[in-house]
């Protein structure tokens, strides 16, 4: 199957010869769920913001579908629905309006909107705020209107960063039930968390980045094993959180963190 | 030993908070330096604002309305509403009232502590916002002065309806003041409704009745008005309302100078206006007007409707007024000009909109979209003002041709900003 989102060799950033990301490379399959993960700076958002097309690579390219944003915005556009770490929502517009204008953008019908928002607006117990003013709204009923607006357009392809900030429990479960069906149905997901406990059990692989390069790129147990390499032993049964710590190489844990759960 | 311990902890904490509110408390210089940083921060884009002819058109505006005015009173009717224009032009001028404090929200993380040695601050900032607002009550009431003594049979003195009016504003500043300082949503509808009523009754008092009446009436409104604020439950420190009345200012100095100099975009204030939802809503689901739908959104809401429907209305009003003479011929002229440079903010709207950046949408559908309203409005306020016009006594031909003018003047705005529209397309490209 043809990756969805293909990342290669991309180098780039802010400024020209001051890149954040270094050589980047990895791909996105339909129906699969990757996690970007990384310390606070790794370029996670840097990589996201390239892949979105607001910063240019300065070498390396990123396809979506096949195709870079150069030989077709709109198209490539089309193809991806972003949630942004910080809900950015119009102050004059209500949530029901964020819903139709990112539904009338995705060239969604209405017939298709309206099975859509009633289902996402009750999924996301957001039924009682759908005519509220975002000024009106919680950080949490934001980021749940910015997950809405992204899921009411069904793209093949989601870019979600730092998904479960200021969401409760029942959003978090939510937003996860949410995913997963998407990527059962077909869509790619790319998830960057810090909240590695949860996002461990429904992500397929993990790309991991460190001082902007890909540190390794696989399953949860490759990332374990992986470690072999470095000497450092592991048991199947360790968290992500201890193979991550174990790469980004954190002296105040134990390379061999025995399993809690 | 634990006696040693605890003296030296208080000493110390004594002494860490004199230090501490000797170093951030000098509320006079910080006064003084959040005024000169917010002055600083502005004096920059004043020059872009005179060099784009906005200067020249309040000199213009200034000059013939001058003219208009001093031609006026020597042929004004001695029927004419004088006391019905005064309060007209009175009550909006003395009923609004706001403060800037220049509060930032990392004020609230470090002098929550130490708010009850703010009051000197406070002080500045009543001062700083009073001052400007009681000279704009006498410049109104000396501009309103000579047709007023004109056709008013009995005119009060020009002083005393000066002091009345000055102590209105006082009594109107302290009720803004008491209104910042309530959370309580009923209770600030009743405060702002009451302040309303209060200030219109004392100029109707005022305009209507001889002045031992006047004087009666206003001084029991004012006394009761007074009394019933002093019985209302205040915050002692008010950091939510001055924080979000500051948004505002910031978003309205923005917006203005926006229209001259690229400035980054800020959060727009937003009015409910509920009877107005349904406009745009033609648009959804059509993904080729999908901007059209969310910038109709955004105006129904936004401040420029507002200041366009009062450019509208008082340009309306004026003309009214001069319906009869060919100086409504020039009147519409200005209106025109003016609502066409306040059109400007639209191409304004979402200037940093990073969903239009991300949604799938034509690189035009943004223009596209403000060019539609901007037109639209403009053609909207011509045909409300050319009403006047038509229902006057100039002659057909005058009419065909402001008539005639009006459509042009819309017409070439908007050939003028779909070529800028295009070289704006060219420079992106």
């Amino acid at each position: 199957m043809n990756p969805l989102l293909e990342v290669n060799q991309l180098t780039g950033g802010y400024s020209i010869g001051r890149p954040v990301v270094h050589q980047v490379t990895f791909a996105v399959k339909p129906g699969e769920m990757v996690g970007l993960i990384g310390l606070n700076g790794a370029g996670k958002s840097t990589t996201m913001k390239h892949i979105l097309g607001l910063l240019d690579p300065q070498q390396g390219q990123v396809l979506v579908n096949g195709k870079q944003l150069s030989s077709g915005a709109e198209a490539y556009r089309a193809a991806i629905a972003y949630v942004p770490e910080s809900p950015l929502m119009y102050d004059a517009l209500t949530v029901y309006e964020h819903l139709v204008w990112s539904a009338t953008a995705y060239g969604v019908t209405e017939q298709q909107f309206e099975e859509r928002v009633d289902e996402l607006a009750k999924l996301f117990h957001m039924e009682a705020h759908l005519h509220k003013a975002a000024q009106h709204l919680s950080k949490g009923m934001k980021q749940k209107t910015m997950l809405m607006c992204a899921f009411i357009a069904r793209p093949p392809l989601y870019i979600i960063d730092e998904p479960f900030l200021g969401l409760d429990p029942l959003g978090i479960r939510s937003l996860l039930q949410y995913m997963k069906r998407m990527k059962e149905e077909g869509a790619a997901l790319l998830i960057s968390s810090h909240i590695l406990s949860t996002i461990e059990q429904y992500c397929d692989r993990f790309v991991l980045l460190h001082h902007g390069k890909v540190l390794i790129d696989g399953t949860s147990q490759q990332l374990k094993s992986g470690l072999e390499t470095r000497g450092v032993a592991m048991s199947e049964q360790a968290r992500l959180e201890d193979a991550f710590y174990a790469w980004v190489g954190d002296d105040s844990v134990s390379s061999e963190v025995p399993d809690e759960r | 030993m634990r006696d040693s311990v605890e003296r030296s902890a208080s000493t110390s904490r004594s002494s860490y908070e004199q230090a501490d509110v000797r170093k951030w408390i000098h509320p006079e210089k910080l006064w003084a330096d959040r005024v000169f940083s917010y002055w600083q921060s502005i004096i920059p884009y004043v020059g872009y604002v005179i060099r784009s002819g906005f200067g020249f058109m309040i000199a213009l505006l200034f000059v013939a309305g001058t003219a208009l005015y001093a031609s006026y009173l020597e042929r004004v009717p001695a029927d004419f509403p004088v006391r019905w224009l005064a309060l007209a032009i009175l009550v909006p001028t003395l009923v609004h009232m706001t403060y800037r404090t220049f509060i930032v929200e990392a004020d609230r993380v470090f002098f929550l502590r130490i708010a009850h040695k703010m009051q000197p601050y406070l002080r500045r900032s009543v001062r700083y916002s009073l001052i400007p607002r009681l000279l704009l009550t006498a410049v109104v009431w000396t501009v309103i002065w000579p047709i007023y003594q004109r056709v008013e049979v009995s005119p009060k003195p020009y002083l005393l309806m000066l002091i009345v009016l000055l102590v209105l504003k006082l009594v109107v500043a302290y009720g803004v003041w008491v209104e910042r300082h309530v959370t309580d949503k009923d209770s600030l509808f009743w405060l702002d409704w009451s302040r309303k009523i209060v200030c219109v009754l004392f100029i109707w008092a005022w305009l209507w009745f001889p002045i031992p009446a006047a004087g009666l009436l206003s001084g029991v409104i004012g006394i009761v008005y007074l009394l019933g604020l002093r019985r209302v439950s205040v915050l002692t420190f008010a950091w939510d309302a001055h924080m979000e009345a500051e948004r505002v200012h910031q978003q309205r100095i923005q917006q203005f100078l926006s229209s001259f100099v690229d400035l980054p975009a800020m959060d727009e204030r937003r009015y409910a206006r509920p009877w107005m939802n349904l406009l745009g809503n033609r648009y959804s689901f059509r993904q080729p007007y999908a901007y059209h739908y969310m910038l109709a959104k955004t105006i129904i809401r936004s401040e420029w409707l507002g200041i366009w429907m009062r450019l509208t209305v008082i340009g309306t009003l004026l003309i009214t007024f001069a319906k009869d003479t060919p100086w409504n011929g020039l009147l519409l002229l200005l209106f025109l000009v003016a609502i066409s440079a306040q059109n400007r903010t639209l191409f304004q709207l979402h200037k940093h909109d990073v969903w239009y950046q991300l949604y799938p949408l034509s690189p035009s559908a943004k223009k596209d979209a403000a060019l539609t309203y901007s037109s639209a409005f403009h053609l909207l306020s011509a045909l409300i003002l050319l009403v006047p016009v038509i229902l006057g006594s100039t002659s057909i031909m005058y009419r065909a041709a402001a008539a005639g003018i009006a459509v042009l003047i819309v017409g070439c705005t908007r050939w003028s900003r779909g070529r800028s529209k295009l070289q704006d397309e060219d420079e992106e490209d």
